[in-house]
């Protein structure tokens, strides 16, 4: 794939806190926060840190906020967000869980088009409107509901990755995955506790790792996966400038402050068909080595990654899918360590799907905006990267639609 | 046989607090049959003399039934997996609630429960009233219903002779609420037939209840064990009001019942809880069926004639009785001589990091009560000693209760308290350290 026709920076990203299950502020029996008000605080979050706010053009993501939120015409909040993107250009972005990395992938796009140089991008979602016995039934709309939905459990997601982690069990072994998926847990908490947004920063529960590896019981949850392998329900916001150089110094944003995306690897699979092999995810493969090959890197020069770790057993074939093990050995990969915060390809260190929170249509803009911030000194979790480069993957459905990005760090060694 | 008996249902006083509890029980498993068995014929009646609260229960049930098939959503998906129509959680807890919304009669007329298979009677604690109403409906039935009371206290073969059932009837003694509360006493009279107490287990299975079997004397276990703790506890009173004011010994008791001995409540607020009038009327009935005059204490009729009663209001909260209360707490003591509330003392500070609430998820609860009624028998104070003789009063009780025919062994004393009281312990234990103390 070729490289960019010009380069494209991602700036001034900004996260809202993930409200749910977990935080102390989160109270279903009182008023909670508005959609609305995500969106501005998120907006308002961007524009502090951009001196000119003008943008070309507005991206806004969200899964089913006509369900949860009984709202449609998501673009026509962009400029109640974003006061300067009234008349201009504005679009709704839609891809399950996938859903952020395909509003910036359409943001890289249209600078890339020259129609825009800078764009604003968000995403957000708000699920905590109806029960989670509900929301399953919404949330199935990111498979193939008519053919999935009845034959399906009662909180649908945690079945069909129940199905992958049993598939892999058989296939190369319970116990050792188990611990992996354990550790897995452990990670995603002890970095969520270096991010005060994130979902489970209060999370003090001790023993994390020997509370992970309760054994799944099909009478409790489902067969393969216990409580500590699910990511929770999320309410929340993220957004991010994408931009040409030239947008930058439009908008006032420096370099040094900036990010390069050099990278964005797109791949979509027919969501009428189940997946060839549960124990791997071919599309997110796919749109992996699409992004490292448009980079021109290997996996080895990654410093760090955000996956898409909604099961734990999804941030395990994710691993696997971009190479960093080979089939069958993700759990002696993590076992070893290596995807601690110093291990040797860091994963998550905003605490993931399972640590920070997952609104579906933020999730993959919030990715960015860790990337951004790992790479530009401003994480909360900051470690010191061997590598200028970052990778993300946003993945939509049962590996459905996937969008993978590499950034790669602006400021000098 | 129990999915065929409960075709046809029927609750008597179907309305009241202990009969909205068990209608919502019953309508909960029905309507599972209904779903199962979508062509057969089910009905529950609901009987109660006020149709106001019958149209109220009937809002109560579909608000619990929403919550009951929220929460069985896994069982409820099994049972209409072959019906295609039927895809999405929300169809299938709406299909529920028809289902079971739709199988409800409400009656004022207390006759129309003869037609019923099964029926559970929680009218008010009326001996005269019970036998009236089952003895017609019995006569009534073309057929021979099965007969569950949920007295706490009047003995079952009473009621059978006196109402001609035909040992059609046992006692089936919710705790409040139903719904919550997992025990179930299961009183069996001597004539009852194998088949009747067969298909009473069976239900109080389905219903995910702990059974404890008590044999017929009045009051069974659980208040076996209340009236008589009531009545020490009223001698205490009476002992300490030689000392201090009466109000004061009150509290003081109240006070040692629940953070001495580490209870969820003390037992004067228990008996707000329950009502002064049904603790009065219980013990009547005890009084009258052991030819025991001392259950029916002296105290608990002042404040019965006072119309200080206590008991709750429909939302579940506290009404004022012996103490007033605020936020569920007491806040003040009805002083006898003036007629009128005091402001409660405090006579034991609290720990707040030492409580039955926070005992309760301990992960070493034995051993902290362990050490802690150690430190209760290194006591020589007043409270210390009040708490060492109510800990070893309601053992004696428990041993009583065993000796007395009415529990088959110390641990189904233990299994009631512990399960339907709250208590974080048994009667019989292994913190008392002195001898049993007589009664006062």
């Amino acid at each position: 794939m070729k490289t960019f026709r010009k380069k494209i920076y991602a700036a001034a990203g900004y996260t809202t806190l993930f409200l749910g299950s977990g935080r102390k502020e989160f109270r279903p029996d009182k008023k909670m926060p508005s959609f609305e008000q995500y969106l501005k605080e998120t907006a308002e979050g961007t524009i502090q840190m951009v001196p000119h706010p003008e943008f070309d053009e507005g991206i806004i993501g969200s899964f089913m906020p006509s369900r949860f939120l009984k709202q449609g015409n998501i673009p026509g909040f962009l400029p109640f967000m974003v006061p300067s993107l009234q008349n201009k250009p504005c679009t709704g972005v839609e891809g399950a869980c996938g859903t952020g990395g395909r509003a910036i992938a359409e943001g890289i796009k249209t600078v890339l088009s020259d129609l825009a140089d800078s764009v604003f991008v968000s995403g957000f979602e708000v699920q905590n409107t109806v029960k989670a016995v509900y929301g399953a039934d919404i949330l199935a709309g990111a498979a193939y509901y008519q053919k999935e939905r009845k034959s399906g459990h009662a909180f649908f997601f945690p079945g069909i990755f129940s199905e992958r982690a049993g598939a892999y069990y058989q296939r190369y072994g319970y116990r050792q995955t188990r611990q992996a998926m354990a550790r897995w847990y452990e990670n995603s908490i002890i970095n969520a506790r270096m991010n005060p947004k994130a979902q489970e920063f209060q999370n003090i529960t001790p023993n994390l790792y020997e509370l992970a590896l309760t054994d799944p019981s099909r009478e409790k949850f489902v067969p393969h996966l216990n409580l500590f392998d699910c990511s929770k329900v999320s309410d929340g916001a993220a957004s991010i400038v994408i931009a040409s150089e030239e947008g930058l110094k439009k908008l006032g944003i420096s370099l040094k402050d900036s990010v390069e995306i050099i990278a964005m690897g797109a791949a979509e699979a027919d969501i009428t068909q189940d997946p060839q092999d549960l124990t791997e995810l071919s599309t997110t493969a796919m749109a992996g080595k699409k992004a490292l090959e448009q980079a021109g890197i290997v996996k080895d020069d990654i410093a760090f990654l955000e996956l898409h770790d909604c099961f734990t057993i999804s941030g395990l074939l994710a691993l696997e899918a971009l190479g960093f093990a080979q089939a069958g050995k993700a759990p002696e990969f993590i076992l070893e360590g290596n995807i601690q915060a110093h291990g040797k390809i860091p994963i998550n260190l905003s605490g993931g799907l399972g640590g920070f929170g997952h609104p579906t249509g933020a999730t993959g803009v919030r990715q960015l905006v860790d990337l951004w911030a790992q790479l530009t000194g401003k994480a909360a979790n900051q470690i010191h990267l061997k590598s200028p480069f970052g990778m993300m993957v946003s993945m939509g459905g049962n590996d459905k639609t996937v969008t993978t990005i590499i950034a790669k760090s602006t400021l000098e060694d | 046989m129990l999915d065929q008996i409960l075709t046809r249902t029927a609750v008597i006083g179907a309305a009241g607090k202990m009969g909205s509890g068990i209608s919502l029980l019953a309508l909960q498993e029905m309507a599972l049959l209904a779903m199962k068995n979508s062509d057969d014929f089910y009905d529950l009646v609901l009987i109660d003399l006020d149709f106001q609260r019958l149209k109220n229960l009937q809002i109560y049930l579909k608000k619990h039934l929403v919550k009951f098939a929220e929460k069985n959503i896994n069982l409820l998906r099994k049972l209409v997996e072959d019906n295609p129509n039927l895809v999405s959680n929300e169809e299938i807890i709406e299909e529920f609630l028809d289902r079971g919304l739709s199988l409800i009669r409400l009656e004022t007329d207390l006759l129309a429960a003869s037609q019923a298979n099964i029926i559970f009677e929680a009218m008010t604690e009326d001996i005269d009233l019970k036998t009236k109403i089952l003895k017609e409906i019995y006569k009534k039935a073309s057929h021979k219903p099965l007969i569950l009371t949920n007295t706490s206290s009047i003995p079952i073969n009473y009621i059978d002779a006196q109402a001609h059932l035909e040992n059609k009837i046992l006692g089936f003694h919710f705790y409040n609420p139903p719904a919550v509360q997992r025990l179930i006493e299961l009183i069996i009279p001597p004539g009852a037939s194998a088949q009747s107490v067969e298909i009473a287990f069976d239900l109080a299975k389905k219903f995910n209840k702990i059974v404890v079997k008590s044999n017929d004397k009045a009051g069974f276990i659980g208040n076996g064990h209340f009236l008589r703790e009531i009545v020490f506890a009223c001698d205490m009173v009476r002992k300490l009001s030689q000392e201090m004011t009466e109000e004061d010994a009150i509290t003081l008791v109240n006070e040692v019942s629940q953070k001495l001995l580490v209870r969820p409540m003390g037992i004067f607020q228990l008996v707000d809880y329950v009502g002064v009038d049904v603790v009065y009327k219980i013990g009547s009935v005890m009084a009258r069926f052991l030819h025991n005059p001392r259950l029916e204490d002296n105290l608990i009729l002042k404040w019965y004639n006072a119309n200080i009663l206590g008991g709750q209001y429909p939302d579940g909260s506290q009404k004022d009785g012996i103490f007033r209360y605020a936020h569920g707490e007491p806040i003040a003591v009805y002083d006898n001589s003036i007629q009128a509330y005091q402001p409660i003392k405090s006579f034991i500070d609290a720990d707040p990091e030492f409580s039955w609430k926070k005992l309760q998820k301990h992960p070493d609860r034995q051993g902290v009560l362990k050490e802690h009624f150690e430190s209760i028998y290194q006591r020589t104070d007043t409270k210390g000693i009040l708490a060492q003789q109510f800990l070893e009063n309601s053992r004696l009780i428990a041993n009583e209760l065993v000796k007395d025919g009415v529990a088959d062994k110390v641990e189904d004393v233990n299994t009631v308290l512990i399960n339907g009281f709250f208590h974080i312990y048994g009667a019989e234990n292994n913190f008392i350290q002195g001898k049993t103390h007589e009664n006062v």
